[in-house]
C-alpha cells in the first residue's frame, strides 16, 4: 500500500465521519425544550387575576346547587338544572298538585358526585389563594366567597343525607386509593363545618356584590337558614337519630339546639345591617306581593338570586306553571291545593273546622254574587300568590267552573251539600242524586265543548275554559291555579318552553324574619327568654307583623300570642292543616307556609320539625268546585258567564290520593354508586 | 385454495371465540327458606300481604367475609296475611335475616345468622307493640250495617319506651285479603284516633252506611297503630260476616 492510497483512504474515512456528524446535527435540529404548559389546560397564572377569578366564580355560581326553577326530578345533575321543573317537592307539602304527579315526590335524586366536584373547585381557591393575599387585590376576600360556595354545597348534601365525608383540601389523584376514601361525619360536624365557613364568609366577604354573587350579607342571611336547620334536628329529631360505628350519621345532640337557634338568631339579626327591607314598593298590597317575585331584580328584599339570560340560560317555568289556555304547550302545573289557601285571612271559614265556609247552619250551601265575590275580601298575599276567577291574566279572564245548575233551580232554593268536606270521602258527584238530575258537567275538552243555551239565550261553557279538570282535558285538579313567580308580561303566545328568563329569588329578606322569630321563639320558650339584651318572644312578635302587614294580613295583637298552648289539632280550627308542638310555633309555622309556599323551602320545614310523617298522614288534598245557576247568568265584557255561584269544598275528585310520608324519607338513601366506590360511606337507616 | 385458506381462518376465529367459553360454576339460586313470624305467645302475626305491614331484610354476608371495603345491599322478603313467608329462589349462604319495618318492637339479635342452603324453616319472635282482640265478633245488624267492637292490650319490653296509640282501622273487604291496603272506602270512612288510655277498653265499631250488596260474604278485621317511626297496624284476626 502506498502513501497516495493510504492517503485517500483516510481521506474517506474523515469524509464519511463529517456527513454521519452533519446528518447527526440535522436530527437534533428539531430538537428544543418540549416542556411547556398544554395550551388547553388553564393554569394558575390564568385564573389568579381579576378577570380569570371572575370567570372561575361564574363557574362554580352556575354549578351551585340552587334549587331554583330548574328542579326536576331528573337525575343527571342529581335533581338540578334541568327545564322540566314538574316535579317539585312541594307536591308532597300540601302546597300543590299536578296531573303528573297525584302521589308524594320525593326529590331523591342522587344528588352527590356534582357536589363534591364543586367542593374540590372552592378547596383549590380556599388552598391557593393565601399565597396571593396582599399581591392580588380581592384574594382574601375571594377565599371568603369560596368558603360561602363550599358551605352552601354541603347544605345541599347534608339537608339531604345527613352527615357527609367532609372534604376541606384538594385531594391529590396521586394519592393511594385508602387514603380518598373518606368515611361520613357526623351530622352534627358537617353543620359546625358549614356554620364556621360561613362565620369566616360574614368575618371577610365585602358588604356589596354583583346581582347573583355573595356577599356579608349574604352569607349571614344563609347562615340564619343552616344554623336554624341545625336547631330544629337537635330539638325535633330525636326518634330519628342514627349511629353507626359511634358517629351520628343523622342526628344532633337535643343539647345543642339552643346553641344553634342562637347563631341563626345572631345570623339573621346582621342582615338587617345590610340595608335588607321587605319589599314596599306599590301601595296596592296585592301587586306588592306579585312585584316582590316580578321585580327580583331591583328589590330590597331580594338577597340572594339566580338570573337567567335569553338564550343562553334559561327556564321553563312559564309554559310548564300557567293555566293551559295561557301558554302554548305545557301548563297547568300549578294546581293550589285549598287547604293551602285556606290558611289565609279574609275567607269565611267554618269555626270548628277551619275549613272555607260553603254552606250555612243548616247545610245548604251558600250563594255567591260572582265569580269574585267569595274572595273579594282576601288577604292579599293570597291574592298576589295564585289567580282568582274573574280576574284578568296575561290578557285572559280566568273563568273557573266545574258545572252548571240547570235553569229550573232558582238559586234561592236549598241545596244540601253533594259531598261531605271530611278530608277522606272520595264519592264521585256522579252517584249523588241531586247532582245527577240538576247539574250539567262534560267531559269534553274544553276547547270543543258544546255551550249550553239558557231560555234568554246565553251561552255558557258547562265546564270553566281554565278548569277544574273534567277528565277530558289537563287541567287545574284543584280548582287553583297558582300565580306566584309566573311573568305576568309574557302573552299567551310567547308563553314557550325555554324562552322564560325571570330571576329566582333563593334568600329574600321575608325568610331571614322568619328564619329569626322562629329562632327567637324556640329561645323563648326553652329558657332563653332574653339574649344579647333583646326579648325574644317580642323580637319573634315583631318580625312576624312586619311579614304581615306588608301581606295585609291581620296583625298579632301582643307577643303573648305566641303562647305555649296547644296547637289546634287537625281539623279543629283555621290553620290546624299546618302541625306544630304548641300554639306559638304553629303560628310561625302557618306564616312560613303562606309566605314561602312554591319556593322550595316548606318541604324542608317539615324534615325538619319533624311532622312530615304525622302532618301528610292518610291525607288527601282538597280541591274547591264552583258551580254556576243558569238561571239568571249573562255574560261579563270578556265573555265569561257571570252570576250566581256556589263552591263545593272536597277532597281533589281527580287527584284523591292517600298520601302518607314515610319517615324513611326525613333522610335521603346514600347513592348504591358512591357506596360501590367508597365502602366506608354507611347507608342511612330504613334503606 | 382460496377456500381451503377461508376454511382454516374461519376454524380458528371459532376456536378463539369458544376459547373462553366454560360453565358458570356458580350455583344458581337454589335454596329455600320458609317460616313465621309469631308473637311472644307463639301465635302467627296477622299482617297484610305484600310489604306494606312489615318485611324481612336479608343481608347475605359470604362474600363481604369481613372485608370492610365491600358494602351489602340487602335484599327483602315479603309476607302472606297469615303470617308466614316463603322465597324458593335464594342464592345459597350465610345470611344476616331481620324482621323489619313492622308494628313490633325492633329485633335484635345481634351476631345472629343463617347458614342458608336446601331448604331451611325459620321462626321470628317478636314482641307486637299491642294485643288486638274481638270482644265482640263482627255481625250485621237489622238495618244492614256491620258492626264490631275491640280491646287491645299493650305489651312492652325492658329497656324500650313503648310507642303511643295512633288510631285504629275497620278494614272491610269482599275478599279475603283485608287490611289498611284493601279496604271498601264507602263502607268506612277513615280512621278513628285512639289513645293510650283506652287500653282494655271496648272500642266499637260500625260502617258509616248499609252494605252495599246482599248474599254476600264480607271479610272485616280491626287494625290498631302507634305513634312509632313505621305507623303499621296490628291486626285481629279476619272474620267473615256473611250478608244474608
Amino acid at each position: 500500500m502506498n502513501n497516495n492510497l493510504y492517503n485517500k483512504m483516510h481521506k474517506n474515512i474523515y469524509k464519511n465521519l463529517y456527513i454521519s456528524a452533519l446528518i447527526l446535527m440535522a436530527f437534533f435540529a428539531s430538537c428544543q425544550n418540549l416542556d411547556i404548559a398544554p395550551t388547553n389546560i388553564l393554569t394558575d397564572k390564568d385564573v389568579y387575576n381579576a378577570g380569570g377569578m371572575k370567570a372561575y366564580m361564574a363557574g362554580m355560581y352556575g354549578r351551585l346547587p340552587m334549587e331554583d326553577f330548574n328542579v326536576s326530578d331528573d337525575a343527571t345533575h342529581g335533581g338540578f338544572f334541568n327545564w322540566t321543573s314538574i316535579a317539585w317537592e312541594m307536591l308532597s307539602t300540601g302546597e300543590n298538585v299536578n296531573n303528573n304527579y297525584t302521589g308524594l315526590y320525593i326529590p331523591a335524586q342522587g344528588y352527590w358526585s356534582e357536589g363534591y366536584q364543586l367542593i374540590r373547585y372552592a378547596n383549590k381557591l380556599i388552598e391557593d389563594l393565601p399565597a396571593y393575599v396582599g399581591k392580588l387585590d380581592g384574594a382574601a376576600s375571594w377565599i371568603a366567597e369560596a368558603k360561602f360556595i363550599r358551605a352552601y354545597t354541603y347544605f345541599t348534601l347534608v339537608k339531604r343525607y345527613g352527615g357527609v365525608p367532609i372534604i376541606n383540601h384538594v385531594q391529590s389523584v396521586d394519592s393511594p386509593l385508602d387514603s380518598l376514601r373518606v368515611a361520613r361525619s357526623s351530622q352534627k360536624d358537617c353543620y359546625d363545618f358549614m356554620l364556621s365557613d360561613l362565620d369566616y364568609a360574614i368575618a371577610n366577604m365585602p358588604v356589596k356584590s354583583d346581582a347573583g354573587r355573595a356577599n356579608k350579607y349574604v352569607a349571614a342571611a344563609f347562615k340564619s337558614r343552616v344554623a336554624l336547620f341545625a336547631g330544629s334536628i337537635a330539638r325535633y329529631g330525636q326518634l330519628y337519630n342514627y349511629t353507626v360505628d359511634n358517629v351520628m350519621l343523622c342526628g344532633i345532640p337535643a343539647d345543642q339546639a339552643n346553641n344553634y337557634f342562637q347563631q341563626a338568631w345572631d345570623a339573621a339579626k346582621i342582615v338587617e345591617d345590610g340595608g335588607y327591607a321587605l319589599y314596599q314598593g306599590d301601595s296596592n298590597l296585592e301587586t306588592n306581593f306579585a312585584n316582590v317575585f316580578a321585580k327580583a331584580d331591583n328589590s330590597t328584599e331580594s338577597v340572594f338570586i339566580r338570573q337567567y339570560n335569553y338564550p343562553n340560560y334559561v327556564h321553563s317555568f312559564d309554559c310548564v306553571y300557567s293555566p293551559p289556555r295561557m301558554a302554548t304547550t305545557y301548563g297547568s302545573r300549578f294546581n293550589v291545593t285549598l287547604d293551602w289557601v285556606e290558611l289565609f285571612d279574609g275567607l269565611p271559614k267554618d269555626q270548628n273546622t277551619g275549613h272555607l265556609k260553603t254552606t250555612d247552619s243548616q247545610g245548604h250551601y251558600i250563594v255567591y254574587d260572582g265569580p269574585t265575590a267569595l274572595f273579594s275580601n282576601a288577604e292579599p298575599r293570597l291574592k298576589g300568590s295564585i289567580m282568582l276567577a274573574g280576574q284578568t291574566y296575561k290578557t285572559l279572564e280566568l273563568d273557573i267552573r266545574s258545572g252548571v245548575i240547570n235553569e229550573n233551580i232558582d238559586p234561592s232554593t236549598p241545596i244540601s251539600k253533594f259531598v261531605p268536606d271530611d278530608g277522606v270521602m272520595t264519592t264521585a258527584y256522579a252517584s249523588v242524586p241531586w247532582f245527577k238530575n240538576n247539574v250539567l258537567t262534560t267531559t269534553t275538552t274544553v276547547t270543543t265543548q258544546t255551550p249550553m243555551v239558557t231560555s234568554t239565550g246565553v251561552k255558557i261553557n258547562i265546564n270553566g275554559m281554565d278548569g277544574p279538570s273534567n277528565g277530558g282535558t289537563i287541567n287545574t285538579l284543584t280548582g287553583f291555579h297558582g300565580r306566584k313567580w309566573l311573568d305576568m308580561t309574557l302573552t299567551p303566545s310567547l308563553t314557550k318552553l325555554n324562552a322564560s328568563y325571570q330571576s329566582w329569588i333563593d334568600i329574600r329578606y321575608a325568610e331571614v324574619l322568619l328564619n329569626r322569630a322562629e329562632a327567637a321563639l324556640e329561645l323563648d320558650q326553652n329558657g332563653v327568654s332574653t339574649y344579647n339584651s333583646n326579648n325574644m318572644k317580642t323580637d319573634a312578635f315583631m318580625c312576624i307583623n312586619k311579614i304581615r302587614q306588608r301581606a295585609g294580613a291581620n296583625l298579632l295583637s301582643s307577643a303573648s300570642d305566641l303562647s305555649t298552648a296547644p296547637a289546634y289539632a287537625k281539623g279543629t280550627a283555621s290553620g290546624s292543616f299546618v302541625q306544630a308542638p304548641n300554639r306559638g310555633l304553629q303560628i310561625l309555622r302557618i306564616e312560613r307556609y303562606k309566605e314561602l309556599a312554591f319556593e322550595h323551602k316548606i318541604y324542608w320545614d317539615l324534615c325538619r320539625w319533624f311532622t312530615f310523617d304525622t302532618q301528610i298522614y292518610n291525607y288527601r288534598r282538597r280541591m274547591l268546585c264552583p258551580f254556576l245557576f243558569a238561571k239568571g247568568a249573562t255574560l261579563d265584557a270578556a265573555g265569561c258567564p257571570t252570576g250566581k255561584y256556589i263552591y263545593d269544598a272536597r277532597v281533589c275528585e281527580r287527584a284523591n290520593d292517600n298520601l302518607t310520608f314515610s319517615t324513611k324519607y326525613y333522610y335521603s338513601p346514600i347513592p348504591t354508586s358512591q357506596i360501590a366506590v367508597n365502602p366506608l360511606l354507611k347507608q342511612n337507616n330504613q334503606y | 385454495m382460496m377456500n381451503k385458506i377461508y376454511y382454516f381462518f374461519t376454524f380458528i376465529t371459532l376456536l378463539l371465540c369458544l376459547s373462553s367459553c366454560e360453565l358458570d360454576n356458580y350455583s344458581g339460586p337454589n335454596a329455600e327458606i320458609s317460616g313465621k313470624i309469631l308473637d311472644q305467645d307463639g301465635t302467627p302475626l296477622q299482617l297484610e300481604p305484600g310489604s306494606s305491614n312489615m318485611r324481612i331484610k336479608l343481608e347475605e354476608l359470604s362474600w363481604k367475609n369481613s372485608n370492610p371495603t365491600v358494602s351489602i345491599s340487602p335484599q327483602y322478603l315479603n309476607v302472606k296475611l297469615d303470617g308466614t313467608y316463603q322465597n324458593t329462589k335464594l342464592f345459597s349462604g350465610t345470611y344476616k335475616i331481620t324482621p323489619v319495618e313492622g308494628a313490633f318492637y325492633p329485633y335484635a339479635i345481634s351476631g345472629d345468622t343463617t347458614e342458608l342452603k336446601g331448604s331451611i324453616v325459620k321462626n321470628f319472635t317478636v314482641v307486637p307493640y299491642l294485643q288486638v282482640s274481638w270482644v265482640a265478633e263482627p255481625t250485621v245488624d237489622n238495618s244492614n250495617y256491620i258492626v264490631a267492637s275491640v280491646k287491645f292490650k299493650r305489651n312492652s319490653i325492658a329497656g324500650v319506651t313503648a310507642p303511643n296509640l295512633n288510631n285504629a282501622i275497620f278494614c272491610i273487604s269482599t275478599n279475603q285479603y283485608v287490611g289498611n291496603n284493601n279496604y271498601d272506602g264507602q263502607l268506612i270512612t277513615g280512621v278513628i284516633s285512639v289513645t293510650n288510655s283506652q287500653e282494655g277498653q271496648t272500642l266499637n265499631f260500625k260502617t258509616s252506611r248499609a252494605v252495599k250488596y246482599l248474599h254476600t260474604i264480607y271479610y272485616v278485621r280491626v287494625g290498631i297503630c302507634c305513634s312509632d317511626t313505621y305507623k303499621k297496624y296490628n291486626y285481629t284476626d279476619v272474620k267473615t260476616v256473611v250478608v244474608p
